[in-house]
């Protein structure tokens, strides 16, 4: 059987929703993460963070008397006020139960890894657990308290950012859940330095156990996002200064078959501002959402992760042990660890997240587009290749939620949950349904990223881009083979010291857009190169060389990755055709590039894939360009400035253009074109 | 050279002040104690049938009195099976005699023993591994040759004829040492002489103006209160093996004592020291109570481990027996609340001569080494309880138990006892009476038994210390404690027991002394080296959490790992250098505190010379 694997991994999910109790009345007696000699009170942490001597410290060095020492302790319990969380038992199951009808609502299955809850339970009382779920939707948010209290699991204390704060009444209402804030500020030393404390003290006083969202934020483009260690450091702290023997660390993995966020997404990443969180918006946008049906998601906790043991003979905690810890800061070493384990969380929440029919779907749609055959794309043909990538995602190891004793069944009910984005027209063929974008017009007043798209171009990127954000989960399985087959496409007998150069300057072009950390590097070369090897995607010539096969899998692959490969070669031409006399910011960018992809589109060139658009890749371009050298970044008035360095700019173009000219591919999403206003 | 062996500055001394000790502890030490693991031999746990009893009227809980408590809580715990007990082995390993240090020490009618028993029972200390080895007979090399000195004198001679001849040398006081450090080096090729010093074991001189004494070396520590308690004096140095231990013993491993809040740590009790080297004496000739003259080289010969010299007679602080010697104890809430109340009393430097605080575990532990006293006693215990759990509130699964020794004059004593409690009340400590406190103290000293009981069915247990700041006092407690749990989980250790307590207060930290002990299982090969591995883990975990690599126990062999990057690289060179000066030729070929990596390579070393 194909999917075996999978298969046997999702019998350990159960549907939530099969078995609901009432969540207002049910007992709570949750299992806690470390037991202590008693229960901490929430109101307790912020009372040690103003007697904390690292506090204190602070407070006699920045006060200038004592007046203004009283003044500045009043300014920090009113931070401690904004930042703490509370608990609130009657709130939780309030909440609690709303979210139960809203989730019965949404969607048609939650399914929840239960051998995952029964590893957990089992670690439970021993050590603090920090919970590090994906972070796809808000919905994130409600659901790691919800798993918990329905499975009588503490519930953790949970990072939020400042704009839910903002939320009247709900900001309140989730704090007495649990949720803590964060403002986004950087630089704002006094601040910092109490929020520090606090987590400090959730870590190693409270016993409720941790959560936050490592990627930082909702990954708007759904692919992993480069994990942010500045919250992760300062919960680690303390098992590096010896405060604490261990932490168990517990990757989340949260999927959805469709996001709610979905199109607030697409036109983010194309740039329109997304409205601000309000309640009344909030409530509107619950009102909207009922209605429609979001199919299948999935919880799983990865397994846990001892710091202790992960870290165990890399670390030398006794060189802070001889001192007291609050005098101390991580050093270099310790903060690349971090950022190593870091990834390695990325990584464990990404083999867990579970791909679904309209993943394969949208990857084969756009192959299809690509090899420009999409005529040719009729149901039957499309059942035949799911079967294919069905196969090639069971030997990378993915776990795929389909049923493929009825397949076409899958077919047509992952078809029907995303009737937005493509339908099946006459006999059984499939196409990418044009979007009439006309309401979003009324925008008005808002501020732009970007550069103003014209309908006629946002009625063909919002599909594709829609479309898109169901290829993109996919690619962390995808993006390491695909850079492979790219350098050896088009070559023959080619060196394997010369592939591993290709590999990882590739790796290096896409290090932020596809994550590719790079001192993992060396690693994956090995486990992609023996992978391919043993998909026959690639076969070796002699000791030294190898070449490229026929294999099926070949176009999969490229076809993946071509849409970023494009948006690269896109952004990084216009920057050295514009931009190589001038210092710019990244705002001139994202206009020049949205403008001038614009007019070229419109007017029929097939060579620009529409995803370029986008700003996230267009942001993370910029950023690779830094890091390769081919630009400069400075700092002037907190903007950040741009120079192209020419001839290292010049020579990636190039290179660009040479792996380019080896792909045949056109992205013809429609065939009609409307040039009028151009 | 010669002239580094006289005593610096001729004495001669009142041969009619010298005083004799009749040594508890007779020459043939196996008459008395057991060869193969703690204490005397009739003082012993043991099981007949189903029911535990203590042997021996030495400790209050023996006579032979069943201990079902304790039966029940070993059986709760570990599920008892019952193993051989060992024998004492009738072959030993022939001596290995250098001919001219043999046939010269028979010729100065120096007492000497080539028994094999008598060189069997002195190849080791008191460490699990020690212990282990003794009743599986591992040992490959033994002492080859024991000998009895009856003065400085006569170590003044074995040391140089020792250096003259090339033959190593072990000093052995009472054997207890729990880091290695007198177990016989196996892989010496030399001919290997211990120096029992029991047999120099004199009260040379009283000052009752002054308060000092000057005893000899070999002098155990209950002949010594004993012989100071006739003339109304102590010196108030209690360790837990205060009943073999030795004078010298405590020096070389700079020990500490329940009292020392009193009396002081070995290094405060001490005012001169004699050190017999391969150089000649090591002496500070002053008496004064304290000087400013450089590094004071006291501070070497303490701690030294039996590896740079032997010390032959020491000058040490007395004091006049308290008048009143009263127990206490108190009950907290939790562990927690203990330690910030003993924080709170180290910071007011009002601590009585002993406070100990013993952790939840370590308090059924003691509770359940009660014994069986009828259905009256029971009734009280449980009525005390009921109203501890129930009126209090108090969570028996929770409390904490810190024992309490006051000692001085009447007066005196109310006064502190009245500030204790007072303080305690702060921390929601609660009085629980004189006789759990005394109980508390007895089970120091029976404590030890127990892991020969373990060993007799199956259970390795033991126990290690250090010591620690006050702000990381609690989280190294927990730390080492979730650090043994998981080791004991990753190697499938189903029955096991962590407990611990703190034992001394000082006023920048505290010393935490862990107990842990498991059921190995029948399928496995080694377990003293899977003992040995978790508690390696847990001594990382000690100082990952900011404690020290020992309080009292010493580095020995166990511990050398760690003694680099407690001291730092300058520190090993700086003790090498020592060493190099003072034995060049490594008669006092112990190799403790150093890494196998970091010893001197003596023999190239003198192939050049």
């Amino acid at each position: 059987m194909a999917t075996s694997n999978s298969k046997k991994y999702l019998e350990n999910y159960h549907n939530y929703l099969d078995k609901r109790v009432t969540l207002f009345t049910k007992p709570f007696d949750p299992l806690i993460p470390i037991k202590r000699n008693r229960r901490v009170l929430p109101e307790e942490l912020k009372f040690r963070v103003l007697k904390s001597q690292h506090f204190n410290n602070y407070l006699d060095k920045i006060s200038d008397n004592k007046n203004d020492r009283q003044q500045k302790e009043t300014e920090a319990m009113q931070i401690l006020t904004e930042i703490g969380f509370d608990r609130k038992i009657l709130v939780i199951r309030s909440l609690g139960t709303v979210i139960d009808k809203l989730m019965a609502q949404l969607y048609k299955n939650v399914f929840i890894n239960e051998q995952s809850i029964e590893r957990l339970k089992a670690i439970m009382g021993r050590q603090q657990i920090i919970y590090l779920p994906s972070h796809r939707s808000y919905v994130d948010f409600m659901l790691m308290s919800y798993v918990c209290f329905s499975y009588n699991l503490e519930i953790p204390a949970i990072a939020a950012g400042m704009d839910f704060h903002s939320m009247f009444g709900l900001g309140e209402l989730l704090r007495k859940t649990g949720a803590f804030f964060m403002r986004r500020t950087f630089g704002d030393e006094f601040y910092w330095n109490i929020f520090k404390e606090y987590m400090h003290e959730i870590i190693t006083y409270n016993d409720f156990g941790v959560e936050f969202f490592i990627e930082g934020t909702r990954s708007r483009t759904c692919k992993a996002l480069w994990p942010k260690t500045g919250l992760l450091s300062m919960a680690l702290e303390p098992f590096f200064m010896g405060e604490i023997y261990d932490i168990k660390v517990v990757p989340t993995s949260i999927s959805y078959e469709k996001v709610l966020e979905e199109q607030l997404f697409v036109y983010e990443l194309l740039g329109i501002p997304k409205p601000k969180e309000s309640t009344k918006g909030f409530f509107k946008a619950v009102k909207n959402l009922i209605d429609k049906n979001y199919g299948n998601m999935y919880f799983d906790f990865c397994e846990p992760i001892s710091l202790n043991d992960f870290l165990g003979n890399k670390v030398d905690r006794f060189r802070h042990a001889s001192e007291p810890a609050h005098i101390q800061k991580l050093n270099n070493d310790e903060l690349v660890l971090i950022t190593d384990f870091a990834h390695h969380v990325i990584r464990e929440q990404q083999k867990k997240i579970v791909i679904s029919t309209y993943n394969l779907i949208a990857l084969i749609y756009n192959q299809y587009v690509f090899l420009n055959s999409t005529e040719s794309l009729t149901i039957n043909v499309l059942q035949n290749e799911i079967e294919l990538y069905l196969k090639f995602f069971e030997v990378l190891g993915a776990i795929v939620a389909i049923d493929d004793t009825n397949l076409i069944k899958s077919i047509h009910e992952a078809m029907q949950i995303h009737d937005n984005i493509l339908e099946i027209v006459g006999e059984k063929s499939i196409r990418l349904k044009k979007a009439n974008t006309l309401a979003t017009r009324q925008n008005n007043g808002l501020k732009l990223k970007g550069h103003w798209l014209c309908k006629e171009m946002m009625d063909i990127a919002v599909p594709v881009f829609s479309l898109q954000l169901y290829c993109n989960p996919t690619m962390f399985w995808l993006s390491q083979p695909a850079i492979f087959v790219f350098s050896l496409i088009g070559r023959q007998n080619v060196k394997i010291e010369w592939l591993k150069k290709s590999v990882m300057h590739l790796r290096n072009i896409f290090i932020y857009e596809l994550v590719l950390y790079p001192r993992f590097a060396d690693e994956d070369f090995e486990k992609t190169y023996a992978l391919l090897e043993k998909l026959q995607i690639i076969c070796k010539i002699d000791d030294e060389t190898v070449s490229l096969t026929h294999s099926p899998y070949i176009n999969i692959l490229l076809s993946a990755i071509s849409p970023f490969f494009n948006s690269y070669l896109q952004t990084t031409q216009i920057i050295f055709n514009n931009f190589k006399e001038k210092k710019f910011a990244s705002k001139e960018i994202f206009i020049a590039v949205q403008s001038i992809l614009e007019h070229e589109m419109l007017k029929g060139n097939f060579s620009i894939h529409p995803y370029a658009l986008c700003l996230e890749t267009i942001t993370t371009t910029l950023l690779s360009l830094c890091n390769i050298g081919c630009l400069f970044k400075e700092k002037q008035d907190s903007v950040n400035q741009y120079s192209v360095h020419a001839e290292n700019m010049s020579s990636l173009v190039d290179e660009l253009k040479q792996y380019n000219s080896n792909l045949t591919f056109v992205y013809k999403y429609f065939n009609t074109l409307i040039s009028s206003k151009i | 050279m010669s002239k580094n062996f006289d005593t610096n500055i001729a004495k001669t001394l009142d041969q009619t002040t010298i005083r004799n000790v009749e040594s508890v502890v007779p020459k043939k030490r196996q008459e008395l104690l057991k060869w193969y693991g703690w204490g005397y031999e009739d003082s012993k746990f043991h099981i007949d049938d189903y029911s535990l009893f203590f042997s021996g009227s030495r400790y209050p809980i023996g006579n032979d009195v069943e201990l079902p408590n304790f039966r029940d809580w070993m059986g709760q715990k570990f599920e008892l099976s019952v193993l051989e007990k060992p024998k004492l082995p009738t072959t030993f390993p022939e001596p290995i005699l250098n001919e001219t240090f043999y046939n010269t020490i028979k010729d100065m009618k120096m007492d000497y023993s080539v028994d094999g028993e008598d060189r069997f029972i002195r190849c080791h200390g008191q460490t699990l591994h020690d212990i282990y080895n003794i009743r599986a007979n591992k040992f490959k090399r033994i002492p080859d040759l024991i000998l009895w000195p009856k003065c400085h004198d006569d170590v003044v001679k074995i040391v140089k004829l020792a250096d003259e001849n090339n033959v190593m040398l072990i000093p052995f006081g009472g054997g207890t040492s729990v880091s290695g450090s007198i177990t016989c080096p196996q892989d010496e090729e030399r001919s290997i002489v211990v120096i029992d010093t029991s047999q120099m074991n004199r009260l040379l001189w009283l000052d009752k103006e002054n308060l000092v004494a000057c005893f000899e070396s070999g002098i155990i520590g209950q002949d010594l209160e004993r012989t100071l308690k006739d003339e109304g004096l102590t010196m108030g140095h209690e360790p837990d093996s205060i009943e073999f231990s030795t004078l010298g013993g405590w020096i070389a491993t700079r020990a500490s004592g329940m009292k020392k809040n009193v009396y002081g740590n070995i290094e405060d009790i001490v005012i001169r020291v004699k050190m017999v080297t391969c150089k000649g004496v090591l002496e500070r000739n002053i008496s004064a109570p304290r000087v400013s003259c450089g590094p004071d080289f006291n501070q070497l010969i303490l701690g030294s481990e039996g590896t740079l010299g032997i010390v032959t007679e020491v000058i040490v602080k007395v004091r006049p027996l308290p008048a009143v010697k009263k127990y206490g104890s108190l009950v907290f809430p939790n562990f927690e609340m203990g330690v910030s109340c003993l924080r709170e009393i180290a910071k007011r430097r009002c601590q009585p001569a002993s406070i100990r605080l013993m952790d939840n575990e370590q308090f059924h532990f003691g509770q359940s080494l009660k014994a069986d006293n009828g259905l009256f006693s029971k009734f009280i215990d449980s009525l005390k309880m009921f109203l501890l759990s129930k009126v209090k509130g108090y969570d028996l699964m929770k409390i904490s138990v810190a024992t309490l020794l006051f000692e001085g004059d009447k007066e005196e004593v109310e006064k502190q006892e009245k500030l204790i409690y007072e303080i305690a009340d702060r921390y929601s400590g609660l009085k629980a009476g004189e006789t759990n406190g005394q109980k508390g103290y007895v089970l120091t000293y029976v404590i030890a038994y127990i892991r020969d009981l373990g060993l007799n069915h199956g259970i390795i247990s033991e126990s290690f210390e250090t010591s620690v700041p006050w702000d990381k006092c609690l989280s190294l407690c927990i730390n080492v404690k979730a650090c043994i749990e998981s080791e004991c989980k990753k190697r499938g250790i189903i029955y096991y027991l962590v407990c611990y307590r703190v034992t001394q207060t000082y006023d920048a930290g505290a010393c935490v002394y862990f107990y842990f002990g498991f059921r190995w299982d029948s399928d496995c090969s080694d377990p003293v080296g899977q003992y040995e591995e978790i508690e390696n883990k847990a001594r990382d975990e000690i100082l990952a959490s900011g404690g020290s690599i020992s309080h009292h126990h010493g580095i020995g062999k166990i511990r050398a790992k760690w003694y680099k990057q407690s001291v730092s690289p300058i520190g090993v060179n700086l003790y090498k250098s020592a060493k190099l000066e003072l034995d060049p030729k490594n008669i006092f070929g112990l190799n403790n505190l150093l890494t196998e990596e970091d010893q001197i390579n003596f023999e190239t070393l003198n192939s050049k010379l």
